[in-house]
């Protein structure tokens, strides 16, 4: 059994990035959109004197969460082609080893959005990241790793309604305010070369919870 | 109308009035705050019952999931509707309470945060099915999004504790510096506390009731459809 569960995960895994390394569509959007969000934040926050190192965490989740629901939404919508989805469902797992893999494919891919972004917040935002890297690393980890545990759920939730590409921020952004709030916290935290470990073992919790309840009711979710 | 439920309307109606004397009249005036913190009373009174009503969502929504009795996913989505009433109350007291005490209306407060989203998230769980076209998928859906949305419920009260906030300590299982100190101030406290759960458990049943002679007369129609030759 978990010879092929691995076999099972594994693959599915493979498949998502290596669909992303050849079109480089969902990557390529979001990366853009979130560039753009950096510009827009900026403008946007100007004339209230906010300093600009101190915007950058919350610029930052920003650009995750917002990037972040675009991109969930479009890697599932791309599963519902040519029936992708019900050949997935046939996978000869438990549905919760295709969830918790579509979640670290989906993390993977943010992550390393996120590691590009960090540069071009020390260009835009004079950010100095290097003050405690290791804190930053494990926050923006453990937070977008609470953040597709629930847009991976959420996704197929509102993939049954009729108005799934409205319904789904509406209905996810509210389940990671928790996660926002933390990782704002933990970021900005880092990026002061403090630590932050209340706010990251709250982050573990929220992973912990969330991660869980996915795995165990994504079953329910692929029925037909 | 039953007996039963007459009964319990007619207590409900006595311990309503009774914390209402109790609220307004009985209990004496905050010593800081003055006659604004009797909206306390029905602010907590809310509160309670809209928690209770979350995590009859949960507890519904699990029940639903593994016995597929659709009675479950009916007494889980009154209870989400009536929950969702009781936290506008809670969001409409609290701003009334604040404006005079804070001097705003709202802060971005955790605690106001969580339960703007938490009123958010039930909002969603009491309306997506309206958005789900086939009927066999939507109390299953709906189903998951209530336990999902049930489980930010601790996180909500974990964030009293862990976030730093302006809102006033908890009053009931609080620290013992917190509180409220007159013994007519917690027979209001608790006679509304009572008062609302009856209020909560009331509306529950009619809703359920409702919703089960809602089904059995579309059963019925299409039962007289079919026997008419349509």
């Amino acid at each position: 059994m978990s010879g092929q569960v691995l076999s099972v995960f594994s693959a599915v895994l493979r498949k998502d990035l290596r669909r992303e390394l050849r079109s480089r569509e969902i990557f390529i959007s979001s990366f853009l959109f979130s560039v753009i969000l950096l510009m827009v934040i900026f403008y946007a926050s100007k004339t209230s004197g906010v300093q600009l190192e101190a915007m950058s965490s919350g610029a930052l989740w920003l650009c995750i969460l917002f990037s972040g629901t675009i991109g969930l939404n479009r890697t599932h919508q791309s599963e519902m082609v040519n029936g992708c989805y019900r050949a997935l469902i046939l996978a000869p797992v438990e549905g919760g080893w295709l969830y918790l893999a579509k979640v670290c494919s989906n993390a993977l891919l943010l992550i390393v959005m996120e590691l590009l972004l960090l540069p071009l917040l020390v260009l835009f935002y004079h950010t100095d990241i290097g003050k405690n890297s290791g804190a930053l690393l494990a926050a923006l980890v453990l937070g977008t790793l609470a953040f597709t545990a629930v847009g991976t759920l959420v996704v197929v939730i509102t993939a049954n309604t009729r108005m799934k590409d409205v319904l789904f921020p509406v209905v996810q952004l509210p389940l990671v305010v928790p996660t926002l709030i933390a990782g704002v916290n933990a970021t900005e935290a880092a990026l002061q070369g403090k630590t932050a470990d209340n706010w990251l073992q709250f982050l573990v919790a929220v992973n912990v919870v969330f991660l869980a309840a996915g795995f165990l009711l994504y079953d329910f979710l692929l029925e037909e | 109308m039953s007996m039963k439920n007459t009964i319990h309307f007619v207590v409900l109606f006595a311990v309503m009035q009774m914390a209402l004397v109790w609220a307004l009249y009985i209990a004496p005036p905050d010593a800081l705050q003055g006659h604004v913190q009797r909206i306390f009373y029905f602010h907590l009174g809310s509160i309670w019952p809209g928690f209770l009503a979350f995590f009859y969502v949960l507890y519904g929504s699990i029940r639903y999931l593994i016995s597929r009795d659709l009675i479950w996913d009916r007494k889980s989505l009154v209870s989400g509707e009536i929950g969702l009433v009781f936290c506008s109350i809670v969001l409409t007291t609290g701003p009334v309470w604040a404006k005079p005490t804070w001097g705003v209306y709202w802060a971005w407060d955790a605690r106001l945060t969580s339960t703007l989203v938490l009123w958010l998230v039930f909002f969603a769980y009491v309306n997506l099915r309206e958005y789900i076209d086939d009927d066999s998928k939507r109390p299953r859906i709906s189903a998951v999004l209530g336990i999902v949305g049930a489980l930010m419920v601790p996180f909500v009260y974990m964030s009293t504790r862990i976030f730093e906030t302006q809102h006033p300590k908890p009053v009931v299982m609080g620290d013992a510096e917190s509180g409220i100190r007159h013994p007519d101030m917690n027979i209001a406290l608790y006679l509304s506390l009572f008062a609302f759960t009856l209020l909560y458990i009331y509306l529950w049943r009619q809703g359920v009731k409702q919703m089960l002679t809602e089904d059995r007369l579309k059963k019925l129609r299409a039962q007289l459809l079919r026997l008419e030759g349509h």
